[in-house]
């Protein structure tokens, strides 16, 4: 049976469930209380919620078959980032040997995950896609490894996305649990290493909901004490696959992407690691342990003490707009990657949906 | 949802959404004008090609839908307006 593992459009998502019986919007659907409690979650940790909540742990139950791209499995063993990144390239070149074309910003998870390929797969083998962000965000990097000594695309260029291996720097940003301003710099920056109850507990203080987040945080496997633990586990749990799958709902070919950051050994990474993540409520020292690794490649001290977090998704956002076809925005993705769309595209109508849709994709949906 | 049908005055509410667009293509080539980067003419050609697929799409879902609801037509013109806010943040348009 098909399973859906992304849906581009909460709003238009929606609509589908209600086409097919579902009753409800907003993950408030009628008798799935764990999806609005996960939803209210999110709605804490950030004043606009994006992308979709897919629990790995698969203790959620959803109006449709959900697919889990990479399942929460409590990791045993310790590794160092340097392995995992060491696996994952040696994972991918299993999936697809012959050319791999890396997505690179300049920013931290780009340039470890480009560094990794630099270090394992020979120079003619890879293309880098990058925009003018990218070489002024990491320029020595690119005077000093890129230019003139590799394949390069800019995001003007046509990207051959039938070809090769496509590989982004998703989901990084969860193993690092996702620190932005507004959590660094906004009330809940005074809570940042206390327990994470008194927090919650000002922003919701139905009791019932605090024990739903402490069960919810026994499903890690690990003790979650303060904000910043319990802020890791719900994105790295619940938000990483949104992330992972974030370019297959701006390609129309989709079957040769890979999200470098998506494996069960970052998982354990982060898990063993959420206390080296940044030093105090420093930003220089976030991904500390990223910058550690390339400055061992690159030498650059300027990158290795100053670099801090920036928006840096240019080459994602760019090529993702060439064209701004809302039509090739899917209703839903399925976990064979089939996308279906409306041949009257946003103008959304049930009538429509039961003519074209609803058949094929009825027994994935609950109730039918 | 109610069985109300898209009458022709509710139409109306459309042309109201195709004036912010037609805005947000002027808005594109001021900004191209005034900062010299051609990424806004990039961004005007596609934003245009987005225009004429929604106009397009529009008279398919009049034409084509014999049961058309205007809750239906209501939402998915917050949804294009949603996805053309969205599109204007990435440019920094207001």
């Amino acid at each position: 049976m098909k399973k859906i593992q992304a849906f581009p459009n909460q709003k238009i998502f929606d609509r589908v469930l209600n086409v097919h019986g579902v009753k409800g919007k907003d993950y408030d659907y009628e008798n799935y209380n764990q999806l609005k409690f996960l939803y209210d979650l999110n709605k804490i940790f950030s004043n606009n919620p994006y992308g979709e909540i897919i629990d790995r742990t698969g203790n959620t139950n959803y109006p449709f078959q959900v697919h889990i791209r990479c399942p929460w499995i409590i990791p045993k063993k310790e590794i160092s980032l340097e392995t995992a990144c060491e696996n994952r390239v040696k994972e991918i070149i299993r999936l697809q040997p012959e050319h791999f074309f890396i997505y690179w910003s300049g920013g931290i998870d780009s340039t470890l995950m480009l560094i990794t390929f630099l270090k394992i797969i020979n120079y003619k083998n890879i293309t880098v896609i990058l925009g003018n962000k990218s070489i002024s965000e990491n320029s020595n990097f690119y005077e000093k490894f890129l230019k003139n000594k590799i394949n390069i695309l800019t995001i003007y260029d046509l990207i051959p996305t039938n070809y090769g291996i496509h590989i982004t720097g998703d989901p990084a940003d969860t193993v690092w649990a996702i620190l932005d301003n507004d959590f660094m710099d906004g009330e809940s920056a005074k809570y940042f290493y206390k327990s994470y109850k008194d927090y919650l507990y000002k922003k919701n203080s139905d009791e019932s909901f605090l024990e739903k987040v402490e069960i919810f945080n026994t499903q890690s496997g690990r003790e979650i004490k303060t904000l910043f633990e319990a802020r890791w586990w719900f994105y790295i749990n619940c938000k990483s696959q949104s992330k992972s799958t974030s370019i297959i709902t701006r390609f129309n070919t989709s079957k040769n992407f890979c999200p470098f950051f998506e494996s069960n050994d970052f998982d354990t990474w982060s898990f063993y690691n959420t206390d080296r993540m940044i030093v105090g409520n420093d930003w220089k020292t976030y991904k500390f342990p990223a910058k550690e690794i390339i400055y061992n490649f690159d030498k650059n001290l300027d990158y290795f003490r100053n670099k801090s977090k920036e928006y840096s998704n240019e080459p994602m956002i760019l090529t993702g707009q060439k064209p701004i076809n809302y039509r090739n925005i899917p209703l839903f993705i399925t976990d064979n990657l089939e996308r279906p769309t409306l041949s009257s595209g946003f103008f959304f109508s049930e009538n429509i949906y039961r003519q074209e849709l609803y058949e094929t994709y009825k027994d994935i949906f609950m109730p039918t | 949802m109610s069985s109300k049908l898209v009458s022709i005055k509710q139409i109306k509410e459309f042309f109201v959404f195709e004036e912010k667009m037609n805005n947000t293509i002027h808005q594109l080539l001021n900004f191209y004008l005034y900062k010299k980067d051609s990424k806004y003419i990039e961004a005007c050609k596609n934003f245009e090609e987005f225009r004429f697929s929604v106009i397009k799409d529009l008279s398919y879902y009049l034409q084509n839908d014999n049961n058309r609801n205007y809750d239906d037509f209501k939402a998915s013109i917050l949804i294009l307006e949603e996805h053309v806010n969205n599109f204007k943040k990435s440019y920094d348009l207001k």
